[in-house]
């Protein structure tokens, strides 16, 4: 265990099941572009994955990405700690030039985004909150499949669950914003040029990707996708 | 010039400090920072009031002595430059400076604006040898060195270990200085045969004497007066990644 005592390597655990979930946020958002397809797309897609084809594939993956979260908080919290008690005050004024709201708010962003996924998980993967808005209330769809769409479509029409959702992926985004390159930093990947490069390119793909998640919500509450 | 001073000032270790406030006149725009610290002495000592204290030598921005925060700024407001070369004319005549030691808790305060820096040394002894014949200096040309190695161990040894990164980062690591050192060594073929060993030791004995982990804030890089690129921490990570493996096989 001489690698997770020294703090790069701590660091390294942190950067690397960052990118993992990082990853499973793209596959995730690669399945929700099915919702801009329509009610059979969707519908076919969710099916599809909880099939008895997938699902050793599916309880796979939700091993190894709780895995990767539980060890991602564990990590974040002790390095958070360590480096609190490391820096007890940094002087009276204190003036920041290279880091950013983004970066000197991670821990703070872990956690709300922790609550997020807990009201996430509880919303459409375990439904039990706004039940009367979960796939079990509605009839399946004209495939006989069961109606995620009506159930993304009406949970969406609500303001107050909408602007949840945006806020939240307005927090991913700050997250990832500095996570994304500060992973590849740790891992070693950057050289002197394509350091830059690889800061400008984490903070792009951290927005294209809160973007692409408020895509569903946005295009709900504007009417886009009706039922 | 005039100047209004707020100077950080504490009796001892354990005594609790607070902000003195100065005003120094006649102050000529081509003294430097510590200069006018100097003078502001001067007229303290005459008055019977103990000096303000603080860390010096070479004066020309190579030995690494010096080093406070002014103005919320490690080192002050001049980007890749030491404190001692900060010149008055850098600030607005009638500004009041604010000064104050490097925070970090691996570098107690030990009286005003001096600051116990040992943590760094710890880290040095670490890093250990590197291999080089004794006796007989060797021939200027025997070993080569790629003219692209030498430039880049050249850059990372331009560090003088002064502390201002440990004191910008918010969480008061020390890693640019281990970078900057790890690059130093392990370009050149001195140093290279040992450099798992020492990426290894460094950073171990850097978490041991209190100094913090990495976020990439990359605050150091803007304060460091010699210009040292946190791209050697990239680096660093990599020496360390390949020596845990290393070791593990």
């Amino acid at each position: 265990m001489a690698f997770l005592s020294n703090p790069i390597g701590k660091k390294m655990l942190m950067a690397l099941t960052g990118v993992i979930l990082f990853l499973f946020l793209v596959a995730h958002l690669l399945g929700n572009t099915t919702v801009l397809g329509g009610p059979g797309w969707i519908n076919a897609y969710a099916e599809h994955i909880h099939s008895a084809m997938f699902a050793p594939l599916l309880w796979a993956a939700r091993v190894v990405l709780l895995a990767c979260l539980g060890l991602h908080i564990a990590l974040g919290t002790l390095l958070f700690l360590e480096n609190t008690k490391a820096a007890p005050t940094k002087g009276t004024f204190v003036t920041y030039k290279e880091a950013g709201l983004s970066s000197r708010t991670m821990f703070y962003t872990g956690l709300l985004i922790l609550a997020y996924l807990i009201y996430h998980l509880l919303h459409f993967t375990l439904h039990s909150v706004h039940t009367s808005l979960s796939v079990s209330a509605f009839p399946p769809d004209a495939e006989g499949r069961p109606d995620l769409f009506r159930s993304i479509a009406l949970s969406f029409q609500r303001p107050g669950i909408a602007g949840t959702y945006l806020l939240a992926m307005a927090i991913v985004c700050l997250h990832t914003f500095h996570g994304v390159f500060s992973s590849l930093q740790t891992l070693g990947l950057p050289g002197k040029a394509s350091l830059p490069v690889l800061k400008r390119a984490g903070q792009v793909l951290a927005t294209l990707l809160a973007a692409g998640f408020a895509l569903v919500p946005v295009a709900v509450l504007t009417g886009w996708i009706n039922l | 010039m005039r100047f209004h001073l707020k100077v950080w000032r504490q009796e001892g270790p354990e005594a609790p400090g607070r902000f003195f406030d100065y005003d120094v006149d006649d102050v000529i725009p081509e003294m430097s920072l510590l200069e006018m610290l100097d003078k502001l002495n001067e007229e303290l000592i005459k008055k019977g009031t103990p000096p303000i204290v603080f860390e010096s030598d070479c004066r020309e921005g190579i030995c690494g002595t010096c080093g406070m925060v002014v103005n919320g700024s490690a080192h002050g407001p001049q980007p890749k430059t030491t404190t001692c070369e900060i010149r008055m004319r850098h600030f607005q005549d009638g500004e009041t400076i604010t000064i104050e030691p490097f925070r970090a808790a691996a570098f107690p305060v030990q009286k005003d604006l001096l600051v116990e820096r040992a943590g760094l040394d710890k880290v040095i002894q670490a890093g250990g040898y590197t291999s080089a014949y004794t006796g007989t200096h060797a021939d200027a040309n025997a070993i080569l060195v790629p003219k692209d190695d030498q430039e880049y161990a050249m850059d990372a040894a331009a560090c003088i270990g002064c502390g201002a990164c440990v004191a910008a980062c918010p969480n008061s690591s020390a890693m640019l200085f281990v970078a900057a050192k790890i690059a130093h060594l392990g370009t050149l073929p001195q140093g290279m045969p040992e450099e798992p060993k020492r990426a290894l030791s460094m950073t171990e004995v850097m978490q041991e004497e209190g100094f913090g982990a990495c976020s990439n804030h990359f605050e150091c890089q803007a304060v460091c007066p010699k210009g040292i690129q946190v791209e050697t921490i990239a680096r660093l990570n990599r020496a360390f990644l390949k020596a845990s493996l290393k070791r593990r096989a």
